[in-house]
């Protein structure tokens, strides 16, 4: 079935280094897309680029603060670079914890 | 790195107005993935072109003929699908007939003839194909609503009611029967090259050029383009899809 093949395309996963993201970037790299998997922490980084590696995955790790735009058109040129092409991107990163907006500051 | 999630190998799928424009696209999509597919119309000569276009294909596919806004006529198709495949495991509610009518003018036989084609004619196939999934253990159930229900068109009160209701008892359903490990879900189409509204040629809708200009894709749709969602919904890749209301209309409803 050719419908679902993503062989030679490139996705760009923000904080793919695990949870959801980690899911999307294997589901795309079963259908044959090579993967940049972004993220704050190294050590999950590195985790998950092995993890990717070791169900015959092309993965490349490239960390990222992706609120900083210095940061965010570094992380793209590097994936660029190293993988060549960006055809997809999923914008998954996230932070979320519970505040009562009475106690909420505005930083 | 094999696609098995979208595999559709051993399974039956029925799809209403099957014989002909978006149904038949969605029929030959499913039979690519290893589906036994049964087209159902009304119109006999449609029925047995689409399954010798099914059958060129290579598609193990069934032709039957159904009004499917009689019970009787349903619950028989139903049962002759099950009857010849085996099983069923996926339902298209695609069948439907339009035109424009402003209510003004309309009558109560019309309003109530779009009704009965265009939304009891899925809770008939719905009701009928329950048991069926049940015992196969799960289903997959694909209301085919339209983008009407996301704009509005003087003209077509009577459809909109009977598409918005469609989505609405596809929320239902799938909060329902998820139990029993159906899924429901709608797909809402835009323009579409179809004998319904056709796109190109001298019977091209006036409408076509101007949808077109404002379409985000710059194109209008063609019954090969659902394949892929047909047969991601009728596949165990959606298993943790139900109740939704897909939009695939190229993003002409952000425009218009």
């Amino acid at each position: 079935m050719k419908f679902f093949d993503l062989s030679g395309k490139v996705a760009i996963i923000t904080g793919g280094n695990g949870g959801l993201g980690l899911g999307i970037a294997k589901g795309l790299a079963k259908e044959g897309c090579a993967v940049s998997l972004v993220g704050r922490n190294q050590d999950k980084i590195d985790k998950a680029v092995a993890e990717m590696e070791a169900l015959g995955a092309k993965a490349i790790g490239v960390q990222c603060d992706v609120s900083k735009e210095d940061d965010v058109n570094r992380m793209v040129e590097e994936t660029a670079k190293q993988l060549g092409r960006v055809d997809i991107l999923f914008n998954n990163a996230a932070i979320s914890w519970g505040i009562a907006p009475e106690k909420m500051t505005l930083e | 790195m094999n696609n098995s999630k979208f595999d559709l190998t051993g399974k039956v799928a029925i799809i209403t107005g099957g014989n002909g424009g978006l149904g038949l696209g969605i029929a030959k999509g499913l039979a690519i993935a290893g589906a036994k597919v049964a087209v159902v119309g009304r119109n006999q000569d449609k029925i047995d072109n689409a399954v010798k276009e099914l059958k060129a294909e290579g598609a193990d596919a069934l032709g039957v003929s159904c009004d499917v806004g009689s019970e009787e006529d349903v619950n028989r198709m139903v049962a002759t699908t099950a009857e010849h495949f085996g099983r069923i495991d996926i339902l298209f509610n695609n069948a439907a007939i339009s035109w424009g009518i402003p209510t003004e003018t309309m009558t109560l036989d019309e309003w109530n003839h779009f009704i009965t084609n265009n939304l009891t004619s899925s809770f008939l196939t719905c009701k009928a194909c329950f048991p069926h999934m049940v015992k196969a253990g799960g289903g997959k159930i694909i209301n085919v609503g339209s983008i009407v229900t996301k704009l509005g068109f003087g003209k077509l009160s009577h459809y909109a009611a009977a598409k918005g209701g469609m989505d609405h008892m596809t929320q239902s359903l799938a909060q329902g029967w998820g139990k029993h490990n159906i899924h429901v879900n709608a797909l809402l189409p835009g323009l579409v090259d179809t004998e319904m509204m056709p796109c190109t040629g001298p019977n091209k809708n006036g409408l076509v050029d101007y949808a077109v200009s404002k379409t985000p894709t710059g194109t209008f749709g063609r019954p090969e383009d659902f394949y892929g969602i047909s047969i991601l919904l009728a596949s165990p890749a959606s298993d943790f899809i139900t109740g939704s209301i897909i939009v695939m209309d190229g993003g002409v409803s952000l425009s218009i």
